[in-house]
């Protein structure tokens, strides 16, 4: 006996038990269940003898669009006459009846009709797999009244038609709502607080724009600890930066980059710059580049070139990191230029030593924990995250474990940074820098006002009595 | 099944079994380096994630040729939206024309443009669009009659009081303090709760892996 079957109107399997579809919902009554699981699973007989009549080719097969009222077949001369008690109890369940009838001569009552062949069982080829599932169980308790060729297997048109109606999407019917039923906060209230919301963000972005009040960002605790770090390194010291954003998101990592690299510069630190990112390294050479010429002026920027390697990208993800903490020599062989190591100072002594300390640049929070899990464990050197805004609170328990030396997260930890460095920013700088507070101030308002507008329908929506 | 089938498929089971010895293996190397269980281990390790490394190259060179044969294909079937693939095939390859052939490689001077011109300004016009998602979200979620808005939206708007510079010098300093307690604990006690929870899944997923014989 067959323990599921499908549903009518989805086709996924379903237990013999079940009242509703569990994919779809669609009611399927426990009587016809009951009916169904009692109902022993038992082959139609094929008759052999020829047919009387010549008995249409036409097979009718697709997804319920095809079976409408209205489409008749003309073709269809023997319409189909469910001769067994199964097939007639199946034909009685609404659910389970489609309206191939429709249209067609229905056979005179009282008379049975001849004893044709109808739609064999098809039996598909099924896979040579232990698990797997037969689409097609639920064909054996649906009956198709038309009457076709006897044939014991289905050939390839009609298998590619069974195919494409059973991943088929099943359309629904679009029910309209009833008249005179009050909607929640649909139609012109919606679509006018919709376009008054639009024009008051548009109206605040072009006439104040400008406006910039004079306030700084709050900084969190982590930029302390991080300047003190880099201040503590020694001359000529090899610092390696993990180079973790590209430029989706260069925009505001910038700004908290920048002060860093740029302190790092005045302690005149040589710089081996990686990355898992393949934007990252050409993200990193414009801001060394920029950082090099705001802090050393463009005469010095150009003969420190040696003191900046770029190690280029590497592939691997987590898997490879270890390399850079176990053996640097097999994780940066070469320079982006294919110079070797051993031709560059910062790399060489790089090989021969560990770095004096880390800088890790990330967006995200997984690039910081994949190099405190990875590589630290390994090395054993500082490690400095600079962060975006978003990333510094989940980063935060590292800083407090002691695994960080230092935290600079957001723009506003580079503001922080910034300051403690106590030199004087360069006008572009500023003008980026007060921007980027402008825009954030008038973001948190057109914030506010979305959060206001999507409570005010529901304050002013009309409850049904 | 027929025999040719079975014959596969012992195959392919023996095949698997062994994959996964050599995987069971190697995963023990590497957790006994890692917690220095045993000396000797680092030179072994090292060549494996070398092995990873070249492993990794390749993969990614194979998925840029996959990706370049697929709308090769569509290109020549016409398929939908066929334009675009090429238009991408065709960039994909002058980029790698241009840095194979110029001398400067990856930093030669119309790589730079092209990285200054299009894919820079393209990655941040692409990332700035999650800025009206997350308006459009706050709009249909942070709804007061919602079950759990309400919670959402007041630590939403005490995080952006405390952050944003126009409101953060008129905030007093206890919600600061508050936000600032409540991002440490609370929060990072949750989050850390799940990422340990998906790390333990992982870990399970990976032993049941290893233990149903490869299926």
């Amino acid at each position: 006996m067959t323990s599921s079957f499908g549903c009518p109107h989805c086709g996924k399997s379903n237990p013999i038990d079940a009242r509703f579809c569990s994919y779809c919902g669609t009611h399927l009554g426990d009587v016809e269940g009951s009916q169904l699981a009692q109902q022993p699973d038992k082959e139609e007989p094929v008759d052999e003898s020829p047919p009387e009549k010549p008995l249409p080719t036409k097979r009718r097969f697709g997804p319920p669009s095809y079976w409408s009222e209205s489409e008749s077949d003309p073709a269809d001369e023997n319409p189909a006459q469910p001769s067994t008690s199964k097939r007639s109890s199946d034909l009685r369940r609404p659910s389970l009846r489609p309206n191939l009838t429709h249209g067609r001569p229905s056979p005179p009552s009282g008379e049975r009709p001849p004893d044709q062949p109808y739609l064999p069982r098809p039996t598909l080829p099924t896979p040579d797999l232990p698990d797997a599932d037969d689409p097609t169980g639920w064909l054996d308790r649906f009956s198709l009244p038309i009457p076709v060729e006897s044939s014991p297997f289905l050939d390839d048109d009609l298998q590619r038609q069974l195919r494409e109606f059973f991943v088929a999407e099943v359309p629904l019917a679009d029910i309209p709502p009833p008249a005179g039923q009050i909607t929640d906060g649909e139609g012109l209230w919606r679509r006018l607080s919709s376009y008054l919301l639009l024009l008051v963000v548009l109206v605040v972005l072009l006439l104040f724009r400008e406006n910039t009040p004079e306030t700084l960002p709050h900084v969190w605790p982590g930029v302390g600890p991080a300047f003190a770090t880099v201040e503590a390194l020694p001359d000529g010291a090899t610092v390696l930066i993990h180079w973790a954003y590209d430029p989706a998101t260069a925009g505001e990592m910038d700004l908290v980059a920048r002060p860093v690299i740029g302190h790092l510069l005045d302690q005149h630190a040589n710089l081996i710059v990686v990355s898992q990112l393949s934007l990252g390294p050409p993200t990193a050479r414009r801001l060394i580049a920029a950082a090099k010429t705001l802090t050393l002026g463009d005469a010095v920027a150009r003969q420190t070139d040696l003191s900046l390697v770029d190690g280029g990208f590497l592939p691997g993800g987590a898997a490879t990191l270890p390399l850079l903490g176990q053996d640097p020599a097999l994780g940066l062989p070469l320079d982006l230029q294919g110079r070797p190591a051993l031709t560059l100072p910062p790399l060489a002594s790089y090989h021969q030593e560990h770095p004096a300390l880390v800088l890790v640049l990330a967006d995200r929070m997984e690039p910081v924990q994949r190099w405190l899990e990875q590589v630290q464990p390994l090395n054993q050197v500082a490690v400095v995250a600079v962060t975006s805004a978003a990333t510094g609170p989940a980063v935060r328990p590292y800083l407090d474990s002691g695994q960080l030396a230092g935290l600079v997260s957001g723009y506003n930890g580079g503001i922080g940074y910034q300051e403690l460095l106590l030199r004087p920013m360069g006008r572009a700088e500023q003008a980026r820098l007060w921007r980027q507070i402008a825009g954030h101030n008038w973001a948190f308002v057109v914030f506010l006002i979305v959060v206001l507008a999507g409570n005010l329908p529901a304050a002013l929506r009309r409850r049904s009595p | 099944m027929s025999a040719s089938k079975t014959y596969w498929h012992n195959r392919i089971g023996w095949i698997n079994r062994l994959g996964l010895v050599i995987v069971l293996g190697l995963a023990v190397l590497v957790v006994v380096d890692r917690f220095d269980l045993a000396t000797g281990t680092k030179p072994f390790t090292s060549l494996l994630y070398t092995w990873v490394l070249i492993l990794s190259s390749f993969t990614l060179l194979l998925g840029i040729a996959g990706v370049v044969w697929s709308h090769l294909n569509r290109i020549r079937h016409g398929g939908k939206e066929w334009g675009f693939s090429l238009i991408l095939v065709i960039a994909a390859s002058s980029v790698v024309v241009v840095g194979l052939l110029s001398p400067g490689g990856t930093i030669s001077p119309l790589l730079e443009w092209a990285f200054d011109a299009v894919i820079a300004p393209g990655q941040a016009s692409l990332f700035a669009l999650t800025g009206f998602f997350i308006l459009a979200a706050a709009y249909r979620y942070l709804r007061l009659d919602r079950p759990e808005a309400p919670w959402v939206l007041v630590g939403c708007l005490l995080a952006l009081f405390v952050e944003t510079p126009l409101t953060g010098q008129i905030v007093p300093a206890i919600f600061i303090d508050l936000a600032d307690w409540l991002l440490v604990w609370p929060v990072m006690a949750a989050l850390r709760g799940a990422l340990l929870g998906g790390a333990l899944a992982m870990v399970l997923v990976a032993v049941r892996l290893l233990a149903r014989r490869g299926k």
